[in-house]
């Protein structure tokens, strides 16, 4: 295996490459020139080789495209919204109309019908492919969000406490315990309930749908300790290094060492933690809305659509079915995506 | 040791005080007047008035806090419903024995079925068992507990009938032709298995990663290196400091499940603590809530001080220092 073993040479950094191009003539015409590769590089090749996470990196593209653009360009398809109210969407039972559906326009245009692809969502007849395909958006929005927020913040206070240490770090790590022995849900559902009503009305001018503003402060008042532990503990360790003393010697700034010296060593697990929470807030926006705490309706988001399926579920099961697959194969893509990413990263973790 | 307890005992009270004190300000964001909610229907500007007095809304919320910690510390009171007028004390005394039955048979089944997993899965990596393993761990946290909840009502109580569809049986009081202890675990089979899912994989997946940590280290080399057998390594060098970090972590999942199994009560309708706070929240009946929370946060404290002391006993570099 010819390749394997070039990558072997040039995967000993810089210098073992270098000697190899400097005395490539004298190795004789046969050898090719041994190129080195940058650490970027070799995350890319191992990360191409593991089939299962490029499948779930190029599924997770397919969705954020489908989240992006996939309802409007469905709605102008079939010709009605997803928040459209259709009488005929509900049979003669008071339920909701199964997939492959040809519904009733209304009285305003007498014969005419309109595809609703996976039937309704419930007894107000509303299209759940539609819904599916705009959920999609609010739920991907409230996760990517949080996990934003989250790992600035929980970055920010992992690298100050593990680089000044002292009283800052002892502040910092109460903080954290303290924020760890919260019943969280029920503060979730707590801040919710109360002020959530007001945070509700705020949507930055209508940008984002109403609750998701919400969700994303309470995850992130429960969530930034996550990564905040781990990069505390990766400074820790870090800042003892010899390239951290020597920029110190030269008289780098405190800032300028955390930004030029130890953050560049974290871009790894920082990645590798933002997939996988990405994967814990979808689930939590799913079952936040599905108590009824999380994105309001008329919104459609998966968790919101997961609650209409307890009403229904005897009879029509397939409400529960469509966005609990939605969430489930979301979830584990970025999962997936999530350990290929560490493996890439560090080869030697075989987890 | 002494000096470690003692330190761990000023932090659980700490906690506590912090905690009730969040609590409390989060509650009083609450843009429903809790007075008009103990009125009624028709509630009358007097009505309210006096409600307002009588629940000592009038108050600085300092002073409503210190009340509520004089009522709950001295006379262990938790105070009376908004709503029903029922002692607090009293709903979650009553909702908390579904919750405990439902948290710790959850996490008996999750252990069982973790540790075995775990640990041969790591003694023989990339084996079948390891790849079927980290095929269901992978489900496990993918999935989500409300949607399990759903498919097993759907599959193994509606269409083979081998369950009922939700609802809770006492285990000492029959109530209605529904009691006893086989009507209980009847009732808890499939919310147990629905709650184990998710801690199921978590538990296999960490329990595998420490044991591989474990097995890499150098004094379970050099125990090889000696000669002793593979069970005496493995029991005493690699299990011995693995298992370690799940005491941990289950006394805090416990402790944590006790007050938040929420999803998993909705879905069955058990009618546990998570669910009880639920309804409370949604009907603004403050007391009730406070009541959970203060339980859920004594519950989350009282399992990390067991695992405190337990980590004395077990582990003897703690005594040390």
């Amino acid at each position: 295996m010819p390749q394997q073993e070039r990558e072997l040479v040039s995967s000993q950094a810089g210098l073992a490459a270098a000697i190899a191009v400097e005395s490539g003539p004298d190795l004789g015409e046969g050898t090719e020139p041994v190129k080195a590769r940058s650490y970027w590089e070799q995350v890319w090749i191992r990360f191409k080789r593991d089939r299962v996470a490029m499948a779930s990196g190029i599924f997770i593209v397919f969705l954020v495209l489908v989240a992006l653009f996939g309802g409007p360009l469905a709605a102008a398809l079939l010709g009605h919204g997803p928040n459209e109210i259709f009488f005929a969407g509900v049979n003669s039972d008071l339920l909701p109309v199964g997939p492959w559906t040809h519904v009733a326009l209304g009285p305003d245009h007498p014969g005419k019908t309109t595809l609703f692809i996976l039937g309704a969502d419930g007894t107000l007849g509303r299209d759940e492919f539609l819904r599916l395909l705009y959920g999609a958006r609010v739920s991907l929005e409230v996760a990517v969000l949080s996990t934003i927020t989250v790992m600035s913040i929980g970055v920010t206070m992992g690298t100050i406490a593990g680089y000044f240490r002292g009283w800052i770090d002892t502040i910092i790590s109460r903080i954290i315990e303290v924020t760890m022995a919260f019943p969280a849900l029920l503060f979730i559902i707590a801040l919710a309930a109360t002020i959530g009503d007001r945070l509700n009305n705020f949507t930055l001018g209508g940008t984002f749908g109403r609750g998701v503003i919400t969700l994303v402060m309470v995850f992130t008042i429960f969530g930034w300790y996550y990564p905040a532990r781990i990069v505390r503990s990766s400074v820790l360790s870090l800042r003892e290094k010899e390239f951290v003393e020597a920029a110190r010697m030269v008289g780098a700034s405190d800032f300028r060492i955390m930004r030029s010296h130890v953050l560049p060593h974290l871009v790894a697990p920082i990645v590798v933690v933002s997939t996988l929470i990405v994967a814990g807030y979808v689930l939590a926006e799913a079952g936040l809305s599905f108590l009824g705490l999380g994105v309001k309706l008329p919104t459609a988001s998966w968790g919101v659509l997961l609650a209409a399926a307890p009403d229904f579920y005897l009879s029509v099961p397939w409400l529960m079915v469509w966005p609990g697959l939605a969430v489930l194969f979301t979830t584990l893509a970025f999962n997936l995506l999530g350990d290929g990413l560490r493996d890439a990263f560090d080869p030697r973790s075989s987890h | 040791m002494i000096r470690y307890l003692i330190r761990r005992l000023l932090w659980a009270c700490a906690l506590f005080v912090v905690i009730t004190i969040v609590t409390f300000v989060i509650f009083f964001m609450i843009p429903v007047n809790p007075a008009k909610q103990a009125c009624g229907q028709r509630a009358t500007p007097t009505c309210i008035k006096n409600t307002t007095h009588t629940l000592g809304l009038d108050r600085p919320v300092s002073i409503q806090y210190l009340r509520f910690m004089d009522r709950l510390v001295l006379h262990l009171n938790l105070g009376r419903s908004f709503v029903t007028r029922q002692s607090v004390n009293k709903t979650v005394l009553n909702a908390a024995p579904v919750s405990a039955s439902l948290v710790f048979g959850g996490a008996i089944v999750w252990m069982l079925i973790a540790l075995p997993v775990g640990i041969l899965s790591a003694l023989r990596p990339r084996s079948t068992l390891d790849r079927t393993a980290m095929v269901f761990v992978l489900i496990g946290i993918s999935a989500h507990p409300v949607w399990i909840g759903l498919i097993f009502l759907y599959f193994f109580a509606f269409k083979l009938g081998w369950f009922q569809i939700g609802g809770y049986c006492n285990f000492f009081h029959p109530v209605g032709g529904c009691g006893g202890p086989v009507q209980w675990a009847w009732h808890m089979v499939l919310p147990w298995a629905t709650f184990a899912i998710l801690f199921t994989a978590l538990y296999v997946r960490m329990i595998r990663a420490n044991v591989m940590e474990a097995s890499n280290e150098d004094y379970v080399r050099t125990a090889r290196a000696k000669g002793a057998p593979e069970w005496i390594v493995i029991r005493s060098h690699i299990l011995r400091n693995a298992l370690l970090p799940v005491v941990t972590m289950l006394g805090m999942d416990i402790g944590v499940a006790l007050g938040t199994a929420i999803f998993t009560e909705s879905v069955y309708g058990l009618p546990g603590l998570g669910k009880t706070a639920l309804d409370s929240i949604s009907s603004f009946d403050l007391p009730v809530t406070q009541g959970i929370v203060v339980f859920a946060t004594l519950s989350i404290i009282f399992f990390n001080l067991i695992v405190d002391l337990l980590y004395a006993v077990i582990d003897p570099r703690i005594r040390l220092t």
